[in-house]
């Protein structure tokens, strides 16, 4: 089991949080075994087919190196606990590794160790499971209780004082009574509410050999951030996260479609 | 002859914009769940064009220039650069407010492209788009 869920349902939690792309923006279609295939090859076979020419795209550009952990940690995780899924993995995990002798350093794993820093993604999405969605406040405080320190620096703040602060980046913690000010002016352009979602992209400036500035987009498409700063307003459980960029996007699209969810949930009470 | 001069600027400039309200008003249109794709220059806190699905309030839209320099040049920029060191620059930004979602995403030049749609607004597609809108405005030619 990993984190109560079993092999299967991670494998599919990973599929549900990457998406398939435009028709399907927070979520998947549903999938459909084809004969004498067990759900969870299905899902190995999807997983082949779609998300790991996406990733290569994103490792091509020096990102998505944590979700490729992350999908190793998965499959990996799944076929210890199936025990007879190395054939259906094998082929994924070998092209994982066939990407790790690109520009970006990789650190093969043995089947039978799961890398170790897998904490906070995998952790972060499980509450994308439960049914009916949760509020994003329960979502949120699941993401505090299972997060790994090692992998992301968090701070947890109410009305801009600061409750705790995990991982090395203290000098996040000035930002606590900042953020709260921040989302109070980010008004949404048509509501007029306040955001509760904020997710702010980063990179290093360094010395600009042409003379461009940064940019999150390039001439193919790559981005060039690296640090993705996330602040989610949710009252005493308000957080600021930093962690690799490359999980910025499996973020954003959970907690859109924890807002999307909640927001329907109102609509129908109404 | 100045008259002329003047006129010529204004149909080249004009014919620039327009070039590029077409990429923006054509990418707009292929952007899942996007009511409104902009060009916004965060520095001064305007939109420079934009294109929107269904008639938008002019406020709604300039909204996205104030957002912009508040996320990618303003306070939130400086503070959490200086958090992180000083070397480092806001080049993207997500806000989801309710069930709307804006997305800002730093271009080559000064300029962001700004989008607002809802909860369903396609963060790769705006990803997608983006390269050609700022292609185009490094060429000049916008077509």
């Amino acid at each position: 089991m990993i984190g109560g869920l079993t092999g299967e349902e991670a494998l599919r939690l990973a599929l549900l949080t990457w998406g398939e792309g435009d028709d399907a923006p927070t979520g998947a279609r549903p999938l459909t075994p084809q004969a004498g295939e067990s759900m969870t090859e299905a899902v190995l076979r999807r997983i082949a087919g779609i998300i790991l020419p996406r990733r290569l795209h994103l490792e091509t550009a020096g990102q998505g190196r944590l979700q490729l952990d992350v999908m190793r940690g998965v499959i990996h995780r799944a076929c210890d606990e199936a025990g007879d899924l190395s054939c259906a993995a094998g082929p994924i995990l070998a092209r994982l590794d066939g990407l790790a002798e690109g520009p970006v350093t990789w650190r093969v794993t043995p089947l039978t160790e799961p890398p170790a820093s897998v904490g906070l993604p995998v952790s972060a999405l499980f509450s994308r499971l439960h049914e009916p969605p949760l509020p994003p406040e329960e979502v949120l405080a699941r993401f505090l209780d299972r997060l790994d320190p090692e992998d992301a620096a968090l701070l947890v703040f109410e009305r801009g004082v600061v409750r705790r602060i995990e991982g090395a980046d203290s000098a996040l913690a000035p930002l606590a009574a900042f953020a709260t000010t921040m989302a109070a002016s980010l008004q949404g352009s048509g509501s007029g509410e306040e955001a509760r979602f904020i997710l702010l992209l980063t990179a290093e400036t360094g010395p600009a050999v042409d003379g461009s500035s940064p940019t999150m987009v390039s001439g193919d498409g790559a981005g060039a951030a690296d640090m993705a700063t996330l602040i989610v307003l949710g009252g005493a459980n308000s957080a600021l996260l930093r962690f690799d960029a490359g999980l910025a996007k499996p973020v954003a699209d959970l907690w859109r479609d924890c807002l999307s969810q909640e927001a329907i949930s109102e609509r129908d009470r109404v | 002859m100045l008259n002329l001069a003047v006129c010529l600027t204004a149909a080249l400039v004009g014919a620039l914009m327009m070039s590029v309200q077409d990429r923006i008003a054509e990418a707009r249109g292929r952007l899942a769940g996007c009511d409104t794709l902009a060009l916004v220059d965060p520095d001064m806190a305007i939109v420079l064009c934009a294109a929107g699905g269904r008639k938008r309030p002019r406020e709604q839209i300039d909204q996205l220039g104030a957002s912009a320099a508040l996320l990618l040049r303003g306070v939130v920029a400086q503070a959490l650069t200086q958090a992180e060191g000083g070397d480092r620059r806001v080049v993207g930004a997500l806000v989801v407010t309710g069930a709307e979602t804006e997305v800002f995403l730093q271009g080559p030049g000064a300029e962001v492209l700004s989008a607002h749609g809802g909860g369903d607004l396609c963060l790769d597609g705006m990803a997608e788009v983006a390269p050609a809108i700022f292609a185009a405005l490094g060429d000049g030619v916008g077509g």
